[in-house]
C-alpha cells in the first residue's frame, strides 16, 4: 500500500487515525502495532510472519545482552541519555572527530566487559545480516558464481519482503545502542515492536533510532492539534512532490528509456539523465515528508532524511543532505567502527570504499550498484584529497559540477543492465554506436516541446525556495487553500493513474 | 454550565488550530456523501474497494453500464477449440515464414480462417456507426484467449490478420512521400526510426482515439497542428491510422466505435485517399502476464473491433505483429524494454514488414510512374485492384530482381 494510493488515504489513514485518536494515550501504542501489522499486512501478507519473527529474535537478544549489563557493573540508568542527536555531529562527512565521539566511544568499550553480549550482538547481526542476504542477495550471489563457475547456479526466487533493508537497518541500530548501552533501561516488548514496525516508516524509511521516538512511545501524550496540521501539511506537500512532479516527469525518462540508447541523441540522453534525477528526489523526498507527516500526525517527531541535496556544491555535500539517515546508519554503525578517519589514510581511504560499496549494495543486488557504490568512492575520494574545499568556496562552479555529476551518479543507479548502462553511458559523451539510428535532434526538439513547462517547474522545485516557502507561509489561510487544492489534484491524477509505486519500495 | 461551556471553549480553539485539517475531512466526507448518493440515484457507477473509495467514481466520471458486457460467443468453431497457445503458435508460424506472398493467408484460410458475419459483429460489438458496405474482406483466424482478465474486454474467439491483397515490395522510401500517419507514441517511433522523412508522422504520446481530434499533434519536423487542420490540407496518398494502446482500460465496444467515427471523418475531409488501419501490436509475455489490461487477449479484443471497417477496397487492415513476435506469439522480448514500445534499432523490422506490404507495384521501379496520372495515385491503386494476381506476381519478380 504506497501513500500517495487512494487505499492508503481514504480507507487505511482515516481508519487508522480514528481508532489511534479515540483510543486512551495508554493504548495507543498497541494501536500503532497492530495498525502497523495490518499495514505491513496488506502489502505483504506472508512476510509479516517473518517481520513479526525478527522483532521477537531482536527483541529477545537485545533483552540478553541488557541482562548481562544488569548482572554486571551497569552504569546508573539517569547518567546515560540520548547521544545520538548531537545536531553539531556532521552526518555524512567522515572527517569530524569530536571529542564527545571520542568520550562515547570509550564510555561504550568500557561497557562492554562481558564476551558473552559480544556473543549475543554477533549473533543478532548474523541473524539479521543473514536473513538479508537470503531474501535480498542469495539470487545475485549464486549468478556471480555461476557466471564466474561458467555453470546454471539456478535461483531461488523469493520475492523481496517490503521494507526488509530499512528495517533489517533499525533493527540492527537498535541491537548496537543497546550493546553500547546506549539505552539502558529495559524496553518493553510493546515499545520494540511498535518502533520496529511502525507504519509510517517501515517501507521506506527514514532510518529512525530508538532514541528519537523512545519518548513519545513511554510518555504516551496525546497528539496535539498544531503537530496535527503540521502532520497534514507535510503530507500535502509530499503527495504533491510524488503525484505531481516525481510521476510526471517519470514520463520523460519513460519516453527516451523505452527508446533506447540507439535512438537517443546526446542532449536527450542528458536530459532523460536529469529527468530522472529529479523524478528520484521527487519521489523519495515526497515519500519521506509524507512518511514525516504521518509520525506527525501520530505525535512521533520522525528524522529529517533530506536538507535540499541539489543545491550543493560537491558529492561529499550531497551525501549530507540526501538520504540522511542512511548515511548517519553507516557512519554511526561501520565507519567509526572500522576506525573512521582517525588512522591512516590508507586505512581511511579503505574505510570509504568498504562503505560505498555497501551503500551501493544496500540499494539492490545488481552490477550497476557496485559500480554506482565505487563510482561515488571514487568522486568522494577524489573530494577529499583534493578539490572538494575548494570547490565547496565557488559560486557557480560547484553547481555546474554537481549539475553534471548527479545525473551520471543516477544513471548508474537507474539502468540496471550492465550492457544498456555502458551503451547509455557512452551516448551521453557522444559515442557513436554501431547501428544507431539517431537522425539529428528531433527527439529533443520534441522532448522539450511536451516537457518545457513541467521541467521549468521541476527545476524551482529542485532549488530551495519552494521549501522555504511553504515553511514560512504554511500558516497563512491562502496557502492553506493552496494545498487544499493540491490535495485533491494529486487524488485525482492518483485515481487517474492507478498509483505507480515509490521507487524506493524495491530495495 | 461554565465548565461545558469552557470545554467547547477549548474545542473550538483546538479546531482552530488546525484549519487544513478540518477542511480535507470536510471535503472527503462531502465527496462520499455525494459518491454515495450520486451512486444510489443511478448517475454513478456504485463500486467499492479497498483501492476505490467511493467518490473515485465521481472524480473519475465512472457512469454505470447499463447491459452487461456482451458474452463472447464462439463463433463458427472449427471443429473442437484449439488450445490457446496451439493457435497462437499456428497463427504466427503461419504468417511468419514469408510475410510477402499471398500463400500465407491463403495457407491459413485453409486451416482455421472463420469469417464473422455483419451481423455477428453487430451482435458482439452493437451498431457500427461507419460501415463500408461489402466490407469483411479482413480474414479472422480462430484465437481463443480464454476468460477476460479485466472487465474492459472479452474473448472474441478469433484474430484478425492483414487485408488480402496483391501486396507488392517497396524498395524506396520515396513510397512513403506525402502520406499521413496517424497515432501515439508508437506511429511516434515509426516516424522517427523509419527514415521515411517524406511522409508527415502525426502523433502525440498518450493520445487515444477520445482525443485524437483535439490533440495538438506533432509532425515530424516540429510542426504541431490538429488532425482536422492535418486532413484539411490533403489529399494525401494514403493515410495510415494506428490507435488503441492508451484505450487499453476503456469498454472496447465504445473504442471500437469510436475509431469508427474517426474513420468517418478522415473519409469525410479525403474521400479518395486510402486508409490503412494499423492492427494494436501485442506486449512481451511478462507484460502479458503480468498486466490484466494490458495484455494481449485485450489488444486482439481491440483489434477485432477495429478490423471490421477495413474493406478491402479503399480501406485495409496491417497486422504487423508477425515481424515483431517471438514463436508464442509475443512481443519479443529482445526488442522492448517496456514490453510495450519497440527500441530505436529495431523499428527496422516493422519497416520491413510495411516493405513488403506495398500498393502500388512497380514504385520501387519508377518512383513516380504514378504521377503522370494528374493527382491520380489513388486512382492508380484503384485500377490495380482489378487486374489482380498477374500483375502482382510480375512485379513481385522484378521486385526481386531490382534489389
Amino acid at each position: 500500500m504506497v501513500f500517495s494510493g487512494l487505499a492508503f488515504i481514504f480507507h487505511f489513514l482515516p481508519i487508522f487515525l480514528i481508532v489511534y485518536y479515540i483510543a486512551k494515550p495508554r493504548f495507543r501504542n498497541i494501536v500503532l502495532l497492530l495498525g502497523s501489522l495490518v499495514f505491513y499486512a496488506l502489502g505483504s501478507p506472508v512476510y509479516v510472519l517473518l517481520l513479526v519473527v525478527s522483532v521477537l529474535v531482536n527483541y529477545f537478544i537485545a533483552g540478553r545482552i541488557q541482562k548481562i549489563y544488569a548482572g554486571g557493573q551497569v552504569k546508573d540508568d539517569e547518567e546515560e541519555s540520548d547521544t545520538d542527536d548531537d545536531p553539531d555531529i556532521d552526518i555524512i562527512d567522515f572527517d569530524i572527530e569530536t571529542e564527545t565521539e571520542d568520550k562515547e566511544e570509550k564510555e561504550a568499550l568500557t561497557k562492554v566487559k562481558s564476551p558473552a553480549a559480544t556473543i549475543w550482538l554477533i549473533t543478532a547481526l548474523i541473524y539479521d545480516l543473514g536473513i538479508l542476504c537470503i531474501f535480498k542477495y542469495l539470487d545475485f550471489i549464486l549468478e556471480m558464481t555461476g557466471s564466474v563457475l561458467k555453470m546454471d547456479m539456478g535461483s531461488i526466487g523469493l520475492a523481496l519482503p517490503l521494507g526488509i533493508s530499512f528495517y533489517t537497518f533499525q533493527m540492527i541500530s537498535f541491537i548496537v545502542d543497546v550493546y553500547r548501552a546506549d539505552i539502558p533501561r529495559k524496553v518493553s516488548l510493546l515499545h520494540f515492536a511498535a518502533y520496529s514496525t511502525m507504519f509510517p516508516q517501515i517501507t521506506s524509511g527514514p532510518i529512525t533510532r530508538y532514541g528519537e521516538v523512545s519518548e513519545r512511545l513511554e510518555q504516551e501524550k496525546g497528539v496535539s492539534p498544531r503537530l496535527l496540521e503540521k502532520g497534514v501539511t507535510a503530507f500535502i506537500i509530499g503527495l504533491g512532490y510524488k503525484v505531481l512532479l516525481a510521476d510526471k516527469i517519470a514520463a520523460l525518462w519513460n519516453d527516451i528509456w523505452r527508446v533506447g540508447a540507439y535512438g537517443v541523441d546526446v542532449a536527450s540522453a542528458w536530459l532523460g539523465a536529469w529527468a530522472y534525477s529529479m523524478e528520484i528526489y521527487f519521489d523519495f523526498f515526497g515519500y519521506s515528508l509524507m512518511a514525516m507527516g504521518v509520525g506527525w500526525m501520530l505525535g512521533f517527531e520522525l528524522p529529517v532524511n533530506f536538507s535540499e541535496p541539489y543545491s550543493v556544491k560537491t558529492m561529499t555535500s550531497f551525501w549530507r543532505n540526501w538520504h540522511m539517515t542512511l548515511g548517519r546508519w553507516f557512519k554511526d554503525y561501520l565507519y567509526i567502527p572500522l576506525g573512521g578517519n582517525r588512522c591512516s589514510k590508507i586505512r581511511m581511504l579503505f574505510n570509504m570504499l568498504v562503505v560505498w560499496l555497501l551503500t551501493g549494495i544496500w540499494h539492490g543486488a545488481g552490477y550497476n550498484f557496485i559500480i554506482w557504490g565505487l563510482f561515488l568512492f571514487a568522486v568522494l575520494m577524489l573530494e577529499k584529497l583534493t578539490y572538494g574545499k575548494w570547490m565547496e568556496k565557488t559560486k557557480v562552479l560547484g553547481h555546474l559540477y554537481m549539475i553534471v555529476l548527479i545525473p551520471v551518479s543516477w544513471t548508474i543507479f537507474n539502468i540496471t543492465d550492465v550492457t544498456q548502462l555502458s551503451e547509455y553511458l557512452l551516448r551521453m559523451i557522444g559515442v557513436p554506436l554501431e547501428g544507431m539510428v539517431v537522425y539529428g535532434f528531433s527527439m529533443l526538439w520534441e522532448l522539450v516541446q511536451t516537457y518545457w513547462w513541467l521541467l521549468l517547474i521541476c527545476i524551482l522545485f529542485c532549488t530551495p525556495y519552494p521549501m522555504k516557502f511553504f515553511k514560512k507561509y504554511y500558516k497563512n489561510f491562502l496557502v492553506k487553500l493552496m494545498l487544499l487544492a493540491v490535495f485533491w489534484y494529486s487524488v485525482y491524477q492518483s485515481a487517474l493513474s492507478g498509483g505507480n509505486p515509490f521507487i524506493y519500495f524495491k530495495f | 454550565m461554565g465548565s461545558a461551556d469552557k470545554k467547547v471553549k477549548k474545542k473550538k480553539k483546538k479546531i482552530a488550530k488546525c484549519p487544513l485539517f478540518i477542511m480535507i475531512c470536510l471535503t472527503i466526507t462531502g465527496m462520499m456523501a455525494f459518491g454515495v448518493i450520486m451512486s444510489a440515484m443511478g448517475e454513478y457507477e456504485w463500486k467499492l474497494t479497498w483501492e476505490h473509495p467511493v467518490f473515485a467514481a465521481v472524480l473519475l466520471d465512472e457512469r454505470p453500464v447499463n447491459e452487461p458486457e456482451p458474452e463472447p460467443e464462439p463463433v463458427q468453431k472449427v471443429e473442437e477449440a484449439p488450445v490457446v497457445t496451439d493457435a497462437v503458435k499456428e497463427a504466427t508460424d503461419i504468417m511468419a515464414e514469408e510475410p510477402s506472398s499471398d500463400a500465407v493467408e491463403e495457407e491459413s484460410s485453409e486451416e482455421e480462417e472463420v469469417i464473422i458475419s455483419d451481423e455477428e459483429y453487430m451482435e458482439m460489438y452493437g451498431e457500427i456507426p461507419y460501415y463500408i458496405e461489402g466490407g469483411g474482406a479482413v480474414k479472422y483466424i480462430t484465437w481463443d484467449t480464454g476468460e477476460p482478465r479485466s472487465r474492459y474486454y472479452s474473448n472474441p474467439g478469433v484474430r484478425p490478420i492483414t487485408s488480402e491483397y496483391h501486396y507488392t515490395h517497396i524498395g524506396n522510401p520515396d513510397y512513403y512521400e506525402n502520406c499521413l500517419f496517424i497515432g501515439d507514441s508508437r506511429i511516434g517511433g515509426l516516424g522517427t526510426y523509419s527514415g521515411w522523412n517524406k511522409a508527415f508522422f502525426a502523433y502525440k504520446n498518450g493520445t487515444s482515439v477520445y482525443n485524437i481530434m483535439e490533440a495538438n499533434l506533432s509532425v515530424i519536423n516540429g510542426m504541431n497542428a490538429t488532425l482536422p487542420e492535418l486532413l484539411e490540407v490533403g489529399p494525401y496518398r494514403m493515410i495510415f491510422i494506428m490507435l488503441g494502446i492508451n484505450e487499453i482500460g476503456m469498454d472496447t465496444a465504445d473504442y471500437g466505435q469510436r475509431f469508427g467515427e474517426i474513420l468517418a471523418t478522415i473519409r469525410e475531409y479525403q474521400p479518395e485517399t486510402p486508409i490503412v488501419i494499423i492492427g494494436n501490436t501485442f506486449v512481451t509475455k511478462e507484460r502479458d502476464n503480468s498486466d490484466n489490461v494490458t495484455n494481449n487477449a485485450n489488444i486482439n479484443d481491440k483489434n477485432v473491433a477495429i478490423a471490421c471497417y477495413a474493406n478491402g477496397e479503399d480501406i485495409f487492415y496491417f497486422d504487423v505483429n508477425p515481424a515483431l513476435v517471438d514463436e508464442e506469439g509475443y512481443l519479443r522480448s529482445d526488442i522492448t524494454r517496456d514490453g510495450v514500445h519497440i527500441t530505436a534499432q529495431h523499428y527496422h523490422l516493422w519497416v520491413d514488414w510495411m516493405n513488403e506490404h506495398g500498393f502500388y507495384e512497380g514504385y520501387e521501379i519508377d518512383p513516380y510512374a504514378e504521377e503522370e496520372n494528374s493527382e491520380g495515385t489513388d486512382e492508380g491503386e484503384a485500377t490495380e485492384n482489378g487486374e489482380g494476381e498477374a500483375v502482382a506476381d510480375g512485379m513481385d519478380d522484378n521486385s526481386e530482381g531490382g534489389q
